[in-house]
């Protein structure tokens, strides 16, 4: 079992279900995730407990998300718009795993890398990566950790 | 608190001449990335009594530069990882001593690199003040960015 595993899949699941209405479904670790480029949200964690979550997506997964919380025809959500759902929904997510950590922890503002971009922490491990189904496709999310050494 | 220029201006010459060994001035033609060009770009979140963050933006080919000074290696040895290693250190630096500036208590986050042809991207905050450097015939950018109040 993971670092905080079954808490995060616990409110993964919860935001996804109530912000959004859609029911996810837990990846086996086995799960080759698609080589395709993904849209990245991360928010950081800092206090007694220092790291980062990041939510890993497929772009067709964003626009499907973006449409359902803004309420947006097929295709038409900007990019603006797609930063602010991820961004709240990798917000909500860590908000509810920061309060499972040693406290006090503060939580960032979230930070976003577009499709082809990338993103690293350096000086941090990853300690959690929980795969999910979300309507037919799939995504990630990852805890990193301020590794010590 | 002022729009920290004066302070972005001394704290990343400095930074990078202690560093570095390079002298890096403040020029008014601003660093607007073509498109295309790969960008490195580091950012540390500030939380507390201010909140915001503080993040670097240059051209990869000096992002490689300074990480083969950092590591007192080739262009040719650096990885990667260094490479950003290198840059989430400047900017580490960079936003510990902008976090000095601000009311206390406030905490400073672990950096983030992101690889990005379109910059940056922290919805939910706005520029404070950005101040664009020359070093070498590289341009780069230090910006100070706060959050939205809801």
């Amino acid at each position: 079992m993971q670092f905080l595993e079954k808490e995060i899949q616990k409110y993964t699941h919860l935001v996804c279900s109530i912000l959004l209405d859609f029911e996810i479904s837990p990846l086996p670790d086995s799960y080759e995730m698609p080589s395709a480029k993904m849209f990245l949200g991360s928010v950081q964690i800092t206090g007694e407990w220092n790291g980062a979550i990041m939510l890993s997506l497929p772009s067709t997964l964003v626009n499907t998300l973006t449409e359902k919380m803004f309420s947006l025809e097929s295709g038409k959500a900007s990019i603006e718009e797609k930063k602010d759902a991820i961004g709240e929904m990798v917000n909500m997510i860590g908000g509810n795993i920061k309060a499972l950590l040693p406290q006090p922890c503060a939580l960032s503002a979230p930070l976003m890398a577009l499709e082809g971009d990338s993103l690293h922490f350096p000086s941090t491990k990853m300690v959690t990566h929980c795969k999910f189904e979300c309507a037919g496709k799939p995504f990630a999310l990852s805890l990193y950790e301020q590794d010590p050494s | 608190m002022g729009d920290f220029e004066t302070e972005i201006c001394q704290y990343t010459e400095s930074i990078w001449k202690s560093i570095l060994d390079l002298d890096v001035h403040k020029t008014v033609d601003e660093y607007c990335p073509i498109g295309g060009e790969n960008i490195l770009a580091g950012c540390v979140h500030i939380s507390g009594e201010w909140e915001g963050a503080v993040s670097i933006d240059c051209p990869m080919d000096l992002a490689k530069k300074v990480a083969s000074i950092m590591f007192n290696m080739t262009d040719e040895e650096v990885t990667p990882d260094l490479i950003q290693d290198a840059l989430g250190e400047l900017t580490n630096m960079t936003g510990g001593n902008i976090k000095s500036l601000l009311p206390e208590p406030c905490f400073l986050s672990l950096p983030a690199v992101t690889m990005t042809q379109h910059g940056l991207r922290i919805p939910g905050s706005e520029l404070v003040k950005s101040v664009t450097f020359q070093c070498w015939g590289y341009k780069f950018k230090v910006s100070v960015l706060k959050k939205l109040k809801n």
